[in-house]
């Protein structure tokens, strides 16, 4: 994706808005609009735009108008399609896809089974990298795909990195995407809104049932599935690693932070993942360092100090270079 | 002359009744159809609209409007709804009939499918029992107007004679 692409995409977002907020959206910059990552609606107060090192109060000839449901209800229908009855599932989990891919977080009034009386949204615009998975690919599969975990704090682009890489990887394994929150392929009545090569693309349901219906009916190579959070769905990647199939996953945190979380430990210890990835925002470009699993952990080697080394569990991972 | 101008000022009165009954029937069958969509087959509102064709009648022309200026004009429902609202006046209802539609309509596709679906069984309550008042109201009078136009017009024409 070029800049046009980035900035067709803050189009298309900023065209979810009514009008008056619409004109406070284009009073970015150029500029700004292409490095635009979200848009932040919360009743009663100005929209916010989030750009990459900060945000920014939107105006419209110099004043900020704030917002109302009835612009909050406005964009809902706007992505909609004047149909939010049929976002059901999604709305559920707190969030509606729109077309193009944009993602739009939803707050208010939950009731176990919905969200009503809208109180904010933020609409992350969709922006895909191409090509950014082909080196990462490359440098971690010199013998074929290994099982890995892409590690990273929130915002650093995960899931662009993990849809890339999905769309490298297909080019020449079945690969089948476990969508659960229609983030990685987006696919709505259109298709998918990203580019994701020749994935096939399950959405919606939780991660667990999708990839049993993955593995009984598209006997794929890799699954792909984003943030592992529930026992269950711990559960059936073990069951499926076991029969022969290969994940790509992604961890909201630090490599560091797998041996805190119970289900990312028991998943190390397993052996499932033998590959890590880690992602750094460095002064606005992104670093993406590689780690091979290198055997188990003993006391002898554990005193050696060694920074190109993570110690995860009961292995360690040892830093690939190109 | 007078007693034609006064028979026809009770004629279309009693007209206007009717045609205010089948325009209430009319809406009020297209709002049940639109709420069963949306709750049972969680309809998308473009394909919604085309359900409403069946039913013949008002609603059937007003939505198949709202319909076409959706898919021409890209527009939202609610947009498209605003831009229409004349018809229903145009149909025979009165402002307090388009109030409740309107009211109705507002949430199509804008709220979740049990909401719609409250919203909608109010603005329903509100018209049939107003379909009910007006359906009595033209069998005790209908026949009247008409007959005291008629007697009026002869009165008059009498009396200026």
């Amino acid at each position: 994706m070029d800049k046009r692409d980035f900035l067709k995409s803050f189009h298309t977002a900023a065209g979810l808005l009514p009008e008056r907020l619409w004109r406070a959206a284009f009073s970015l910059e150029r500029e700004q609009q292409i490095e635009c990552e979200e848009l932040r609606l919360r009743l009663g107060r100005p929209m916010l735009a989030l750009l990459g090192d900060g945000s920014e109060v939107l105006r419209d000839n110099g004043a900020a108008p704030t917002v109302t449901r009835e612009d909050l209800e406005t964009v809902l229908a706007n992505a909609t399609k004047s149909s939010l009855h049929t976002y059901g599932q999604q709305l559920k989990r707190g969030f509606v896809t729109a077309d193009g891919g944009h993602r739009i977080g939803v707050c208010g009034e939950y009731t176990g089974e919905t969200v009503r009386a809208f109180s904010s949204l933020n609409i992350r615009i969709a922006k895909q990298m191409t090509g950014i998975g082909d080196g990462v690919v490359k440098r971690l599969y010199p013998e074929g795909f290994e099982s890995t975990l892409i590690a990273a704090p929130p915002g650093v682009g995960k899931t662009t990195l993990l849809r890339d890489m999905a769309r490298t990887l297909s080019m020449t394994m079945n690969v089948s995407v476990a969508d659960e929150r229609y983030e990685i392929a987006a696919c709505g009545t259109g298709g998918a809104a990203f580019d994701i090569g020749m994935c096939d693309v399950l959405s919606g349901g939780s991660k667990s049932e999708a990839v049993e219906m993955l593995i009984r009916s598209m006997r794929p190579d890799v699954i792909v599935l984003d943030e592992i959070t529930a026992e269950e769905d711990a559960e059936a990647v073990i069951r499926a690693a076991y029969s022969g199939c290969s994940f790509l996953t992604a961890l909201h945190g630090s490599a560091e932070e797998l041996d805190r979380r119970m289900i990312y430990r028991r998943l190390m210890q397993e052996g499932i993942f033998t590959r890590i990835v880690t992602i750094e925002n460095i002064g606005g470009k992104r670093q993406y360092r590689t780690y091979a699993s290198g055997g188990e952990r003993n006391a002898e080697n554990d005193r050696i100090d060694n920074d190109s080394r993570l110690v995860l569990g009961n292995r360690y991972f040892h830093e690939q270079s190109d | 002359m007078i007693a034609g101008s006064c028979s026809a000022i009770g004629i279309s009165m009693n007209r206007a009744i009717k045609k205010r009954i089948s325009s209430l029937r009319s809406f009020i069958s297209a709002l049940q159809i639109i709420k069963a969509e949306i709750v049972f087959r969680s309809a998308p509102v473009p394909q919604l609209l085309e359900t409403t064709d069946e039913i013949g009648g008002a609603a059937a022309e007003f939505f198949k409007r709202i319909g076409e200026r959706m898919q021409t004009r890209s527009g939202s429902f609610w947009q498209a709804a605003q831009h229409e609202a004349h018809f229903l006046m145009e149909s025979g209802l009165n402002a307090s009939d388009s109030k409740n539609i309107f009211h109705a309509l507002y949430s199509v596709g804008r709220y979740d499918a049990a909401m719609q679906a409250d919203i909608i069984n109010a603005a329903l309550r509100h018209l049939e029992s107003e379909l009910k008042r007006v359906e009595a109201e033209a069998a005790q009078k209908g026949r009247v107007y008409s007959a005291m136009g008629i007697t009026a017009g002869i009165v008059l024409a009498l009396a200026v004679i």
